[in-house]
């Protein structure tokens, strides 16, 4: 769904006359949970695995990382890696690298307890261009100049169903922003899809770059849920995990393809 | 529920011969001397008899049973000189009553005698009518009079939001109010995001509102009806009269087509929010623009003594364009043609084809790419309704109506140099069918009952695909289904009961319970007021939703009829409510029923109205006390949780006083809880940011909100030689500045990323506002 921001840029415009203040909200502060988040790519890109714990709202974004767990992954032809503990929280291995038709289970076990989560690369979209356009929604409501942003041109495989994920980075830095997309309305297409960057206002000479995946349907919806969290216009939830034992996080096999541009 | 017919019939046969044979009808039309305006509800009595009073109905007519003799007759209604005349009955006859409206203040008026008190003898509960010359006193926002705001400062109606037309009845959900417009539906009610409604209070003649124990003839909608009735314009003389707003203005022409034979009405209204909101400045990248416009028309023709015909249409229309790469626009649509009927003297008949309409269209550029969104539902429906005075104590409603929705939820068409086909969304065909009959007796001198039976049943047709899904939302089959082929039937009846019962000629106490049965369905998640909501007809997959609600009251006027106060507590079951996945995509989804969960609801609550009726200063208070919850399967874990609209606590006050004949000061103040809200219980990363944990739905709060609204107006001196007169209306919205919270969003802290933060928006604070009104 490429134009899913667009349709709620259009919401926030209704804010108009408002007055925005940073206010004091008595939270109740619930145990830490368990995070894991992973993924596999076809780039040659270590595997890599996060374990960390949720903090309170009031903490800094610090999260505690959990040590001491057994992780590996095996794919459906029964090849099997062990992920080792690089850094703390983190499990990584170099030699696993995803193919195109392949499932990759996780099995993550501490503290005696085991997670587990599988993901599925079926195909792949082919990163075409970048393209640079005026962002309608890009704070220029009422006069001002018009915002730049950048279209990720891609074609998308035929057949319904294809999830793609953007990961925006600016000038060396990644936006923190989750960018999903469906092929609802432009299956089999190439048509750019416009990548917002929040609060940050793209200028001359900014280096973009853009890394284009293709995810499967679960880690879509877990990621959509991500991005609604962020609109602020659905009651807010916590995204359906595809990882098994009730905790948070995801586990993402898929394809990784980048390209950069300079804004003029 | 054989039982009930059976019931039914019996109590029908035994009404209709106990009729006295030599008993004389007295039928007729109430109405403005003035204007020709048709009055409803207005109270006819003859007062030598007992039990023979009336309303006016719909339509402003009235049929009254008496034996040959010598009667007074005495007509009143609010805003009017009550009209006393003797009348020798000695045949069955028509009279056409013309009362003559105060044009003095209230403050002149005496008030005479004891009041007929119809709040405490009527049957009919959880009802409520508006009185315009009130509410044109009542301050809102920007100085636009709108009755759908005026609604929200009764007990049981509340705002689903700040400045928004939507409103929750009783705990129930935005969608399930029956708003109707001249008999037609309307869909969407409000303009600019829910900041303004749909109707121009110029051009509405009455409105009556319906919380509980809605009479069998209304069906559809579970939680409200606000059935709304244009003017007919005035039969005597041309008639011009207008304003000049600060967001909008408007006119209003009507004269008659033949003197007190038949007369029209137009109305038109036109904001200028896109000037007031500086949406004006080109950026070099097209124009943007935002406003909307309604017209609303009416003709009607007296053809015979007993035969007229009306034709009434509404059009409003809404507009936003952002630049040449966004637009969008949406509106109603509705027409509405009417043949009154009196069979004999007794037996009045409304036939109505009626029209209804609503539709939204999004345009989005992209680079080189066009997104087209269309969606739409239509309803062609044909109604008749009989309304037929059986005897003094006893009168009968029954009729029936058909109607066909034609829905097409949200289809995208999409056009790009670089490929790519969208999916398509099937359009939705039913066919709605109802038949009911409802009977108001007076049992007794105490005791009076309404009981009445609504039958309903959906017939949904292909052409068409339909899919049954797993418990995942996994597609399991598709069925193909002809044109005009039935896919699913659902077939319900509605039962509604009401009695009231007079511990004095003060005081009455009274019951109900009625049934009511909802199978167009509202499909959206968003929390705000978009107009992109998707309509769905009941399907294999969605049920009809079902409400049973039984409540009782306690209704006491005080002695001179100044003072009345009413409570009532209700339980409301709900069935087959729907609810969504986590991140439904539910624009442009062929798959949408996919993505629906589904549960039941409860809601319960007290309300308490104590109304100031005569005198200078008139108003109200009223208090709420209520709870409403919902339960479905895969959110909080299938527990009850509070709906978003559960607010424990809600007070409205309205006060309005007439400083002198020109003047006249009001004010407004309302508190409620706040909604109840999902707010963060803690945070954690994913995917590279910042992502906020929650726990259970809607166990937090907003901060209460509250508001003081002031208003005046001020009446130009009255200029003798000419029939030019004008007025001022101004007002204060959010006198003192309370920053009611519109959202309250997380996020991470600007300065300071590694700190989160809470942050509120509120919106309008001491808006003023001014207009000027005129008539000629």
């Amino acid at each position: 769904m490429k134009f899913a921001p667009i349709i709620f840029g259009i919401l926030s415009i209704i804010a108009f006359s408002s007055c925005e203040k940073v206010i004091n909200v008595d939270l109740k502060n619930e145990t830490p949970h368990l995070v894991i988040e992973g993924m596999v790519n076809d780039a040659g890109n270590p595997a890599k695995i996060i374990i960390s714990k949720t903090a309170v709202f009031s903490a800094s974004n610090s999260y505690p990382k959990i040590s001491g767990a057994i992780v590996k992954i095996t794919d459906n032809l029964g090849n099997i890696f062990l992920l080792t503990e690089t850094s703390a929280g983190t499990y990584t291995n170099t030699t696993l690298k995803g193919v195109i038709g392949r499932t990759y289970n996780l099995t993550v076990l501490l503290e005696s307890k085991t997670y587990t989560a599988s993901s599925t690369i079926t195909r792949k979209a082919i990163l075409d261009s970048l393209v640079i356009d005026n962002n309608p929604f890009g704070g220029n409501i009422g006069g001002g100049d018009a915002a730049k942003w950048v279209g990720v041109s891609y074609t998308d495989p035929v057949g319904y169903g294809d999830n793609i994920q953007i990961v925006q980075t600016i000038n060396g830095k990644e936006d923190r922003i989750t960018h999903v997309a469906d092929d609802l309305y432009s299956d089999g297409g190439s048509s750019p899809f416009f990548i917002s960057t929040g609060k940050i206002k793209l200028k001359v000479g900014d280096i973009v770059k853009q890394e284009l995946r293709f995810i499967d349907k679960n880690v879509y919806r877990y990621l959509l849920g991500i991005q609604n969290l962020s609109d602020g216009f659905t009651i807010p939830e916590n995204p359906n995990s595809n990882i098994s034992g009730n905790v948070l996080g995801f586990f993402s096999a898929h394809t990784t393809q980048t390209k950069t541009i300079v804004i003029k | 529920m054989r039982i009930y017919f059976l019931f039914f019939f019996l109590a029908l046969c035994s009404l209709a011969f106990a009729q006295d044979k030599q008993l004389f009808t007295i039928s007729g039309t109430v109405k403005d001397a003035g204007t020709g305006e048709t009055l409803i509800g207005a109270n006819v009595v003859l007062s030598d008899i007992k039990q023979a009073g009336t309303l006016t109905n719909a339509y402003g007519f009235f049929s009254i049973n008496a034996n040959g003799g010598t009667y007074k007759i005495s007509v009143s209604f609010t805003g009017y000189v009550t009209d006393t005349f003797t009348i020798v009955i000695d045949k069955s006859q028509q009279l056409v009553i013309g009362m003559q409206s105060k044009t003095t203040h209230l403050a002149t008026v005496v008030v005479t005698g004891k009041k007929k008190s119809e709040n405490i003898a009527k049957a009919i509960m959880g009802a409520e009518k508006l009185n315009m010359t009130e509410m044109n006193k009542i301050p809102v926002l920007l100085g636009e009079k709108d009755i759908l705001k005026t609604i929200q400062l009764m007990p049981g109606y509340k705002s689903a939001g700040e400045g928004s037309s939507g409103f929750n009845v009783r705990g129930g959900g935005t969608e399930q109010n029956l708003i109707l417009l001249d008999e037609a539906p309307v869909y969407n009610a409000s303009h600019l995001f829910g900041f303004f409604s749909t109707f121009n209070s110029d051009a509405i003649k009455d409105v009556s509102i319906y919380k509980g124990g809605m009479p069998a003839q209304y069906g559809g909608r579970l939680s409200s009806v606000v059935d709304i009735k244009m003017k007919d314009g005035n039969q005597k003389k041309l008639d011009i009269e207008g304003g000049l707003g600060a967001i909008a203005s408007r006119i209003n022409v009507s004269a008659p087509i033949v003197k007190d034979k038949g007369s029209f009405i137009i109305s038109a209204r036109r904001t200028y929010a896109d000037v007031f909101l500086g949406l004006i400045k080109d950026t070099g990248q097209g124009k943007q623009s935002l406003y909307f416009y309604d017209i609303n028309l009416k003709a009607n023709y007296k053809i015979s003594k007993k035969d007229r015909i009306f034709l009434s249409g509404y059009f409003g229309r809404d507009e936003l364009i952002l630049s040449n790469q966004f637009s969008t626009d949406w509106g109603n649509k509705t027409a509405t043609l009417r043949w009154n009927h009196v069979f004999g003297n007794s037996l009045f008949s409304n036939t109505s084809l009626i029209f209804s309409n609503f539709d939204y269209k999004v345009r989005v550029k992209s680079g080189n790419d066009l997104f087209k969104i269309f969606s739409k539902i239509e309803d062609l429906n044909f109604k008749q309704d009989f309304d037929w005075n059986i005897s003094n104590k006893s009168k009968l409603r029954f009729g029936g109506n058909i109607i066909n929705h034609t829905i097409a939820p949200g289809a995208v068409v999409f056009a790009s140099p670089n490929g790519g086909i969208a999916k398509p969304v099937q359009n939705r065909f039913s066919i709605d069918c109802a038949a009911y009959a409802s009977h108001e007796l007076k049992v007794t001198e105490k005791l009076e009952i309404i009981y009445g039976l609504r039958a309903s049943s959906l017939d949904v047709k292909g052409a068409g695909k339909f899919y049954t899904y797993d418990k995942a939302g996994n597609i399991l089959s598709t069925t193909s289904y002809a044109k005009g082929k039935t896919v699913v039937s659902y077939f319900n009846l509605e039962p509604r009961f009401s009695a009231s019962y007079k511990l004095n000629e003060l005081t009455s106490l009274k019951a109900s319970y009625n049934r009511n049965v909802q199978n167009l369905h509202l499909i959206t998640n968003a929390t705000s007021n978009a107009p992109y909501d998707v309509w769905l007809p009941s399907t294999n997959n969605i049920k009809p939703e079902i409400a049973d609600q039984y409540a009782i009251g306690y209704y006491k006027n005080s002695s001179k009829g100044m003072y009345e106060f009413s409570s009532e507590i209700y339980y409301k079951a709900l069935q087959n409510q729907i609810d969504y996945r986590n991140a439904a995509v539910i624009l442009g989804n062929d798959n949408v029923e996919s993505e629906l969960l589904y549960g039941i609801g409860r809601a319960y609550g007290l309300e308490m109205m104590m109304r100031k009726k005569t005198g200078r200063l008139t108003g109200w208070v009223g208090y709420t006390l209520s709870k409403v919850e919902k339960k479905i399967e895969g959110i909080n874990n299938g527990n009850y949780f509070n709906a978003r609209q559960d607010r424990t606590h809600d007070v409205s006050v309205v006060a309005m006083y007439d400083v002198n004949k020109r003047w006249n000061v009001s004010a407004t103040w309302v508190y409620t809880t706040g909604n109840a809200v999902t707010f963060p219980t803690g945070k954690y990363e994913a995917n590279g940011q910042t992502v906020f944990l929650y726990s259970d739905r809607n166990a937090s709060r907003f901060p209460a909100y509250h508001r003081l609204d002031l208003g005046a107006t001020l009446e130009a001196r009255k200029n003798k030689t000419r029939r030019y007169r004008s007025s001022w209306t101004f007002g204060l919205f959010n006198a003192y500045g309370r920053e009611n919270a519109y959202t309250i969003i997380f996020r991470e802290n600007k300065d300071e990323p590694s700190k989160s933060e809470a942050v509120r928006t509120s919106l309008f604070r001491f808006i003023p506002s001014v207009t000027w009104n005129f008539k000629f």
